[in-house]
């Protein structure tokens, strides 16, 4: 049983706390990427975990253990690390089969578990070489050999892809979620680049200053984002969010927000008393959620167009402020058109203004 | 490094510029001027190192030539083969054994420790970094007082190990500082990948922070060997006939043969060849071995 | 108790693993240069001398050698010689280090096989370094003498010379310690930026500007420290005095270094000698932490 459970973890580093009361759960063989921006401690974390550093409070178990101050060495736990660490001075036969050589492993074993790992990665003919003679994307693939050899109870990744070109990248993305799918081991895999996790990831843990602001499946987190930040960091294009106040329509029963600039944007139907009638919220509309409608439309400045092939991203003026709205279909706009733009209610989120969490 | 028509004269003044910026050139400067710089090197070069070749070909003189006035000799092993006889071997023998085991006890002593100060947070490095300037620079007479004395009493006068462990004064501290900038060097991720991979705290030094400072380690090790090499003070009060090294021999030499100038040149060649030709090796690290304490690395 | 202190965990035992490295290098400092440095100390508070040690190790009277220091004038004399030897040679070696640094600033075979060359003299064994100024200063063989006579101008030993003994002396000391100002300097001609350079020649200023505007005001903080290390070094200065002069004719080449010598092993007057030991090592403690303070502070003019 190779859980992960996170409890209550609190880390301080020279007076500055990092991490402020962490609660994580992972299950045997769940894929979790852990996001957020640089300074969230999403490294720490992961460190933590690894037995690089130790909590100043809180529990780490994997499976039934408790291993909160028990030496890496211990954990059963393999790293895979951002600048990769391959020892410069081992070739990568050696570099792989390290793990095993400390523990005693028959050298036979040793051997056929390095091939194995090779062939999984297409490394078989690098064996004999050294790091300095590897290319960025094999480096990375040795480095994640290393971590499979010892067929470890998990797996962490530290920002491993984020030394590689974007084409690259894009294709170790791919492998690395296939080896997870064939090995199904738990795996803990840190970056900043949200794209990554919702592509990679079963579940995904959003944090911002040494706390955890959601964890969930990633269309959970796009859906239906528990606050202002998460909906802000989830999706790229980012959410657009549109300051107003909320207030109840003078026919039926339904409410909208007014913004500053006196647009009346639809909102969505709130179960119960959600929100009162005149709160400060955060109206927030995801960029495919925009269409063009004449008939409700309301004007708004077209900015900047930029076709990427698959959609269209065009930056309006609308309400105020900049919005960005993503289209499907090819749209022939031109900077300083003016065209009729209009958020789809029911895919719109509320969010108060004060406190940033979801309303409704 | 944008100098190269900077001449200076003999006497370290700027020479006189014959191409300023600016002004178009219609002749060729004459060839003298053009390469008075590496004239200049080549004078001085012989200039400042005829004292050393004085000696070196002293060595190789017929010891009836040496009062003579020809530079010319027909050069002659004489002097190195009269070393032969009497306690120069020995002595001899006696700097190799005493560098050696010198060397080899400060790194075994402060290689870990600078492994130690580089890897744990450590507050005091200034400290330590005053500490190690100061027992480089404090008189020897400061410590051989008290070593005579002591060893003395313990009966390690005169002794080859007694020597070795007095050598550790100055020895240990450069092996510190030295090796402290080597480990830095090498990316702490490297031990934390190994310490996952399963290693203690000193088998990742074993197996991978030592391998990578070799060429590090190294040199600091030529640089013990060469300061224990030429030490003279401690050896002249600290050893008799027993452990006696070879710079304390050549001085005997001196007083007690003072005539034979040819054999106490070649003593001298002797004396000077593995430093000179170790510290080609280690050129690269000079400055850092003699300032050890005194600069931020 | 916070985890991380707890005995027995990752971060102890880590901690545990440092401290054993660093255990056997602080023991053994400790005891070769704190204890020997306590026993200095302790011995300079008494008249110990080898006539009688037992008798003669006692503290009745504390201050006596350092009073006595006060007034001993072949100690201020010592004194005096020490610190005449030490400026005019550090001032020397720091001119021909400069001089010679520039000079060899450049990117030709010549120039760095030149560069390699002028290290021997730094090199060498001290005791070597004094053979060869030993032989310089020996009439019989030595070729300065011999040109000097045959140019007209025949001259007596320099270094039975009381007058010219010192700078006999002070000259061999230039002569061996040249290098290590000229390898620094060189090395921080290298950290000088191509720009400055650039921008004032384009607006026009010779070779001696740039060198007084630009160059030295790079250099000057490295000269600066190498002129307080090679000071403290200069008080060690033993093996040139030892084997050329031996402090004479008279006193005249003395230093405290060799004085604490002749006071030590000479007269066996191990208490005094300690005083003047002790003297000696706080002025170097001083002076090491002045050189500490640039040294790590004003690392250069950046």
């Amino acid at each position: 049983m190779a859980s992960i459970t996170l409890r209550k973890l609190h880390k301080t580093f020279d007076g500055t706390p990092i991490i402020r009361g962490v609660d994580i759960d992972i299950r045997d063989g769940e894929f979790v990427a852990l996001v957020g921006p640089s300074g969230c401690g999403k490294s720490t974390l992961l460190r933590l975990i690894a037995g690089l550093e130790t909590p100043d409070q809180g529990e780490i178990s994997l499976g039934r253990h408790r291993i909160d101050d028990v030496a890496p060495r211990d954990r059963d736990v393999a790293m895979v690390f951002q600048n990769y660490a391959l020892y410069p001075h081992m070739t990568v036969a050696d570099n792989l089969g390290f793990g095993l050589k400390l523990r005693g492993t028959p050298r036979a074993d040793i051997d056929r578990r390095v091939r194995e790992a090779a062939d999984i990665l297409g490394l078989g003919e690098l064996l004999q070489r050294h790091p300095r003679a590897l290319s960025g994307g094999q480096r990375q693939r040795v480095a994640m050999g290393r971590a499979i050899v010892r067929q470890p109870q998990a797996f962490l990744f530290d920002e491993p892809l984020s030394n590689l070109d974007a084409k690259l990248r894009v294709q170790m993305r791919t492998e690395i979620r296939a080896l997870h799918q064939r090995l199904a081991t738990t795996t803990v895999y840190v970056t900043h680049d949200q794209v990554e996790a919702m592509t990679m990831a079963d579940r995904i843990v959003v944090l911002k200053d040494g706390k955890v602001e959601q964890q969930g499946a990633p269309l959970e987190l796009y859906d239906r984002p528990r606050n202002a930040f998460v909906a802000g960091f989830i999706g790229s294009p980012a959410m657009n969010l549109i300051p107003g106040r909320l207030q109840r329509d003078e026919r039926g029963g339904g409410s909208h927000v007014l913004t500053d600039d006196g647009l009346r944007l639809p909102a969505p139907l709130l179960a119960g008393n959600a929100a009162t009638h005149g709160t400060r919220v955060l109206y927030g509309t995801r960029p495919e959620h925009f269409s063009l409608d004449a008939a409700r439309g309301s004007s708004a400045e077209v900015i900047v167009v930029e076709p990427t092939g698959s959609e269209t991203h065009v930056a309006l003026r609308l309400a105020g402020q900049q919005v960005i709205a993503a289209f499907r279909e090819r749209v022939s706009l031109r900077p300083g058109d003016r065209v009729p733009l209009w958020p789809q209610a029911a895919q719109a989120h509320l969010f108060d203004a004060a406190g940033g969490h979801r309303l409704g | 490094m944008a100098f190269d028509d900077f001449t200076l004269d003999a006497h370290g003044l700027p020479a006189a510029s014959t191409a300023d910026t600016g002004t178009p050139r219609r002749r060729a400067r004459p060839w003298l001027v053009r390469h008075a710089r590496e004239i200049a090197v080549l004078l001085l070069l012989l200039l400042l190192l005829s004292p050393f070749l004085w000696l070196v070909q002293l060595a190789f003189r017929p010891a009836a030539d040496i009062f003579e006035d020809r530079l010319l000799f027909v050069p002659t092993l004489e002097g190195f083969a009269s070393l032969l006889q009497g306690n120069f071997l020995k002595s001899f023998g006696n700097s190799l054994l005493v560098s050696t085991l010198s060397t080899g006890l400060s790194l075994l002593i402060g290689v870990p420790a600078a492994y130690a100060l580089t890897r744990w947070d450590f507050k005091g490095r200034r400290h330590v970094a005053l500490w190690i300037l100061v027992t480089r620079m404090a008189p020897p007479i400061a410590f051989t007082i008290p070593f005579f004395l002591a060893w003395q009493y313990l009966g390690l006068q005169d002794t080859v190990i007694g020597l070795a462990i007095v050598y550790l004064t100055f020895n240990l501290a450069i092996v510190i500082w030295l090796m402290q900038t080597f480990f830095e060097a090498v990316p702490a991720s490297l031990e934390e990948a190994a310490w996952i991979d399963g290693c203690g705290v000193w088998q990742g030094f074993w197996r991978i922070a030592l391998p990578l400072t070799a060429p590090g380690l190294a040199a600091t090790a030529v640089l013990c060997f060469i300061f224990s090499w030429n030490d003279f003070f401690y050896a002249l009060i600290l050893t008799r006939t027993n452990a006696i090294t070879a710079p304390v021999a050549i001085v005997n030499f001196l007083q007690y043969e003072g005539w034979e100038w040819t054999k106490i040149a070649a003593s001298g060649t002797l004396v000077m060849l593995p430093v000179v030709g170790f510290t080609v090796l280690v050129r690269k690290y000079l400055v850092r071995g003699l300032t050890a304490g005194g600069l931020k690395d | 108790m916070s985890l991380a202190a707890r005995a027995g965990g990752w971060q102890q035992q880590r901690a545990r693993a440092y401290r054993r490295g660093l255990a056997p290098s602080l023991a053994v400092l400790l005891l070769i240069t704190l204890v020997p440095a306590a026993a200095l100390l302790v011995a300079s508070f008494t008249p110990l001398t080898l006539t009688d040690p037992a008798a003669s190790f006692r503290f009745d009277d504390p201050l006596v050698n350092y009073r006595q220091l006060l007034h001993d004038e072949r100690f201020i004399a010592s004194i005096v010689v020490q610190l005449k030897l030490s400026a005019s040679s550090v001032l020397l070696q720091l001119l021909t280090g400069l001089g010679l640094a520039l000079l060899l600033d450049g990117r030709s075979r010549l120039l760095a096989g030149a560069r390699t060359a002028f290290l021997i003299p730094m090199v060498l064994p001290p005791i070597v370094v004094a053979l060869i100024w030993k032989i310089l200063y020996t009439p019989d063989v030595s070729p300065l003498h011999r040109l000097l006579e045959a140019a007209g101008w025949p001259v007596r030993s320099l270094i039975a010379n009381p007058d010219t003994a010192l700078w006999a002396i002070a000259a061999a000391d230039t002569w061996q310690w040249f290098p290590f100002t000229m390898l620094m300097v060189l090395a921080a001609l290298q950290t000088i930026p191509d720009e400055p350079l650039e921008a004032a020649r384009l607006d026009g200023a010779n070779r001696w500007q740039l060198f007084r505007h630009i160059v030295l005001a790079y250099i000057r903080p490295v000269l600066v420290v190498c002129g307080l290390f090679r000071l403290i070094d200069s008080f060690k200065a033993f093996p040139l005095i030892y084997v050329l002069t031996n402090g004479g004719p008279g006193n005249v080449s003395e230093v405290t270094n060799f004085y604490g010598f002749i006071q030590a092993f000479n007269f066996s007057y191990w208490g005094y000698a300690s005083a003047i030991a002790t003297v000696m090592l706080a002025g170097v403690f001083f002076l090491s932490w002045l050189v500490g303070r640039l040294g790590w502070s004003d690392h250069g003019v950046r």
